[in-house]
């Protein structure tokens, strides 16, 4: 039961910590769906997180791990462990927002988004929370021991082989995905609090694939492959080698563009609840997924969102055909339906293209 | 959170909303289930329905919610005290959605004792759980068909007797839990118990709308609310409220709605036409259309109600339509005829090992002709369920781990997992005496500890081998072999066992789709399979035993089952010089040797025809019987179950005969 506690705490530090190591973001060659899904995210939470897909050593894990480094920050209530947002009374826990009834001044702190880890083998009372022990044995009382649910509220959660993910997990992960909300009612704990996270996960294909309901709550999907530019591989290995050898160096060398790129995700963040989207680049969003059949309404949703986002961090005030086009793979394609007996795939981009035309809009 | 979505702000979805309200209004309605592809406003819905409950007089020191003006319905506290002549504190209260998460565990559903009453004070109190809770309330399950089963039998117990009964842990308390169950689901997750299916007397199916103007719509709305979602609300505070004055208005009218005598009498007549289940369907209408009724504003309920009614509670009900979704099984087991006893025959088994051989590559079958739009009503559901419950024996869902999902906890020697809650509520009982009223401390003594019990889902592979062969394409044996194929893939998903196929065709055997838990992309692979060639049986079996070895180093856990679809012939030697049919029966005796449980489904029990048409009657019933015993006996050297594959009708309507179908849960 000690392990439970020293767990939580290296997990709470960890953020700090390991991003003082991590490959620059700004550093990995190439990948640039992978890269701007993640950006995306960064920008606009509402997105709902991004899946990434690909063989083994093609930047994954590394990818997701070195966003840490470029997340916006934000305030926090600083001894709260959902970390709520101090201006947001909608968005607060129930104990922060008895205390501002109260009248009580919250104390907040400014940090930084992080990337919290959902490890394989995580327990499910670790993931949703669980009763004190302590307290239940010494006092009879109990008291809600938050889990990483309470940890990725307003952070990264990052799966890594989310394809491998015990089905329990998963199911409590839809449930807390899906309302935003983490409802614990387990081994004598009854207990709610937020948990909004931005899903990120990664996986290896070839290890399985995914449930489709699990795949659905991922905003976008990428797929990643190999680099095959003899140029780019070269560059891949020489920054890997040089990153090796002297991290902090490197790190060095790479601080101007990652200061850069965070003050453009901030900016883009600043921006983004102006930017507009005219009927007709609707009309594109809706009759694509219509033409596409997608299930439900939640590609709709997130295609307008990921576009918006993508025209802010590019400076635009108004979405384009050509941001739509940008997005639109890495938001549909994986929410197409299957079905047997269907010869030819539906291909996304020749029905934006289709329907862009139907449409009279120029590309 | 607390700022939801508001309810008339949904677009479209008229038959859910209209659900939800007939629900919200008339707590004699026992429920609603949504079904529905994922993203389509469900979950959305049910929580905006939050806001516009009308209100209702409560006890308002009760725990339970009771109803001040009628003792019938009250708890025994409260009866108790109506009994002792006190006057009962009263007050308003809206009408509450209560979530009943898939993460919840049994002692939080029911309730258990509270545990700081009993350290503290050494006594056994109750503490009211979710059930209580949902008293007079709705009660939320979203993703219902994920459930765990002891947590839906509790419900379906509390539901039954509109009572939650307890007996745990030193406490035996019975309170009243009338609630509505209000469901959604995706139905391409699994299915629901028929019996919790039942539960529900409104079922209703949502889909994505394929309005370009309604699908702008609802996305910009969308993210109007998220952007601002108070300015968002604001616009909606009239709407929102003339549809909670219309509810109240609708509840406190229902009790005078009439509904004539003769609509009834036609709405039961029409329940026994369409043969919806039991006396439910018929309660359930009259219910609903009073509901609608009331809704509507008008006094008495007329023809228009009913049949919206109809509508509502009919689709689950009627055999045939029940569960109905693409791909249900097809595949049955005949057995009830045996074949005719002929005479010895010593002509050796040619006929099927004459290959046919067609041009490599393959021939596509059974295209055109069928579109595989599967007719559940032509299953016959008692044979079919002998096949399927035959390999879902084989697959144990759920296997007792220590990993696993804590789901409850027992008594037993040589606790080794120790299951801290309920250790402690158990001891808790006990402390007034064991710490002689000293403080600080729980007292735990070694018979008090809990075992917790774990499950998790077994990690199952099933593996079918499917002939894919020249020979196959006699009659309707491929087709029918992909049905029952497609039928049994989506059965492992369901059961969410990964699936894998091997096919044999030609000269060898290749493993079309590779251990998955992508069920589209199995069901994709399957349908487009071809056939043509030689028949390598013996290719096939060792091509699959080498995947379940891999696989089985991979992971000591794997329980694997395989599946051979064939019709038992084999042409081709796997050995150079070797005998085909040797070979096979060699190839399947690896399977027994190993222990790898296996299903050998005869496909050409009865519809592989060829005997039929090339030899006389009396020399076909000869070559059929001698194959039928070749194949038991291919069956045992295998280890294997034996199931004939047979021909369904093609144009069977609905059953003629209503099949009984009580106890198959039980």
């Amino acid at each position: 039961m000690t392990n439970h506690e020293t767990t939580h705490e290296a997990a709470a530090t960890e953020g700090q910590e390991t991003t003082n190591q991590t490959f620059p973001f700004t550093a990995i060659v190439d990948q640039e769906e992978m890269k701007r899904a993640l950006v995306l995210n960064a920008i606009n939470p509402d997105i709902g997180g991004v899946l990434i897909r690909g063989e083994r050593g093609t930047a994954k894990s590394t990818a997701v791990r070195a966003l840490a480094d470029v997340l916006p920050d934000h305030e926090v209530v600083s001894d709260c462990p959902y970390g709520c947002p101090p201006d947001d009374y909608e968005r607060m826990c129930s104990e922060c927002r008895e205390r501002v009834d109260t009248g009580e001044e919250l104390p907040t702190r400014t940090q930084p988004m992080r990337v919290v880890d959902l490890p394989l083998n995580a327990s499910e009372d670790r993931v949703v929370g669980s009763i004190d022990l302590e307290r239940a044995v010494q006092e009879g009382e109990r008291q809600f021991e938050p889990g990483i649910l309470a940890e990725s509220n307003r952070n990264i959660l990052y799966v890594d082989e989310v394809n491998l993910l015990d089905d329990h997990i998963v199911d409590v992960l839809l449930d807390a995905a899906a309302m935003g909300e983490n409802i614990v009612e387990r081994e004598g704990v009854s207990f709610r609090h937020p948990a909004e996270f931005i899903l990120v996960g990664t996986m290896n294909p070839e290890e399985g694939d995914l449930r489709p309901q699990l795949l659905d709550r991922f905003g976008l999907v990428v797929d990643v492959a190999g680099v095959n530019e003899v140029d780019d591989r070269v560059e891949i290995s020489q920054r890997r080698a040089a990153f090796d050898a002297d991290p902090d160096e490197f790190r060095a060398e790479y601080a101007g563009a990652q200061r850069e790129l965070r003050a453009d995700i901030v900016t883009a963040e600043e921006r983004l609840p102006d930017v507009t989207l005219d009927d007709a680049i609707a009309r594109l969003i809706a009759g694509m997924n219509i033409e596409l059949d997608v299930d439900g309404h939640r590609g709709d949703i997130t295609l307008r969102r990921a576009a918006r986002t993508l025209a802010a961090f590019e400076g635009d005030s108004e979405v384009s055909a050509r941001t739509v086009r940008r997005v639109a793979r890495m938001s549909l394609e994986h929410r197409l339906q299957r079905l047997p007996f269907e010869e030819e795939e539906q291909d996304v981009m020749s029905v934006f293209h289709e329907v862009r035309r139907e449409l009279g809009l120029e590309d | 959170m607390d700022v939801s979505y508001p309810f008339t702000a949904v677009v479209d979805q008229a038959a859910m909303m209209r659900a939800l309200l007939v629900n919200a209004i008339n707590p004699d309605v026992s429920g609603v289930l949504i079904r529905g592809e994922r993203g389509t406003g469900k979950s959305t819905a049910v929580r905006a329905l939050t806001e516009v409950l009308p209100e209702q007089a409560v006890v308002s020191d009760c725990p339970y919610g009771c109803p001040p003006d009628d003792y019938e319905r009250m708890c025994s506290e409260c009866r108790e005290r109506v009994d002792a002549g006190e006057k009962l504190p009263t007050g308003t209260q809206r009408i509450r959605v209560v979530d009943l998460p898939l993460n919840a565990s049994g002692d939080r559903v029911v309730g258990s004792i509270d545990l700081q009453t009993a350290v503290r004070e050494g006594r056994p109190r109750f503490e009211p759980g979710i059930l209580a809770e949902a008293n007079r309330n709705i009660l939320y399950v979203d993703e219902v068909n994920l459930l765990d089963d002891h947590i839906v039998d509790v419900l379906l117990d509390a539901a039954a007797m509109g009572e939650n009964i307890v007996e745990r842990e030193g406490v035996s308390v019975r309170h009243p839990a009338e609630f509505v169950l209000v469901g959604t689901m995706n139905p391409e997750e699994g299915g629901l118990r028929p019996q919790l299916l039942d539960r529900f007397d409104v079922v209703v199916d949502v889909t994505a709308s394929d309005d370009i103007d309604e699908r702008v719509e609802i996305a910009a709305r969308r993210e109007r609310f998220d952007a601002d979602p108070e300015a968002f609300r604001a616009d909606y505070r009239e709407e929102q409220r003339a549809l909670a004055d219309r509810l109240r208005a609708a509840r406190d009218r229902l009790g005078d709605v009439q509904i004539d005598e003769e609509l009834l009498r036609d709405a039961s007549y029409e329940a026994l036409r369409q043969r919806a289940h039991g006396m439910r369907a018929d309660i359930a209408v009259e219910r609903v259309a009073r509901s609608i009724a009331a809704l509507e504003g008008a006094s008495e309920a007329t023809s228009a109600h009913v049949k919206e009614a109809q509508y509502f509670v009919f689709p689950h009900r009627v055999e045939g339509v029940a569960e109905m979704s693409f791909g249900e099984g097809v595949l049955s087991t005949g057995g009830d005829e045996e074949p005719e006893a002929g005479e010895e025959d010593d002509e050796s088994d040619t006929e099927g090992d004459e290959s046919l051989d067609t041009e490599a590559g393959g021939i596509p079958i059974a295209e055109g002709e069928d579109s595989y739009t599967i007719d559940r009503t032509a299953i016959d559901p008692t044979k079919d369920r002998t096949m399927r419950d035959a390999l879902a024996r084989r697959t144990p869902s759920r296997v007792d781990v220590r990993s696993g999902r804590y789901v409850r906890s027992r008594l037993q020697e040589d606790v080794d997992d120790v299951a801290i809650d309920a250790t402690v509520r158990a001891a808790a009982p006990h402390q007034h005496r064991r710490t002689e009223g000293r403080r600080g401390g729980l007292v735990i003594e070694p018979r008090d500890l809990r075992q917790k019990i774990r499950e998790r889902t077994a990690r199952a592979l099933v593996v079918f081998v499917v002939d894919a062969s020249g020979s196959v394409m006699s009659g309707r044996q491929m087709m029918e072999t992909k049905r029952g194929l497609l039928s049994l893939v989506e059965d492992a998903y369901r059961a969410r066992d990964r699936v894998a196929v091997v096919v044999f065709r030609g000269e060898d055997a290749f493993t079309l789709v590779e251990p998955t838990r992508n069920h589209r992309m199995a069901r994709d692979a399957v349908s487009k399979l071809t056939v043509g060639g030689n028949t390598p049986l013996a290719h096939g079996l060792v091509e699959a035993y080498r995947l379940v070895q891999r696989e089985r180093r991979r992971d000591q856990d794997l329980y694997p089952l395989v599946v051979l679809l064939s019709d038992g012939q084999t042409n081709v030697e796997y050995r150079e010089d070797g005998d085909a049919k040797e070979d096979a029966f060699r190839a399947a005796a690896l399977f027994d040797e190993d222990d790898i449980p296996s299903v050998f489904v005869d496909t050409g029990y009865e519809l592989d025809t060829t005997p039929d048409q090339i030899w006389t009657d009396r020399k076909a019933e000869r070559m059929k019987r001698k194959r039928f015993e070749r194949n038991l006996t291919f069956a045992e050297t295998m280890g294997a179950d034996y199931l004939p594959l047979v021909e369904l009708p093609r144009d069977a309507t609905l059953p003629t005969e209503v099949e009984e179908e009580e106890g198959q849960f039980a």
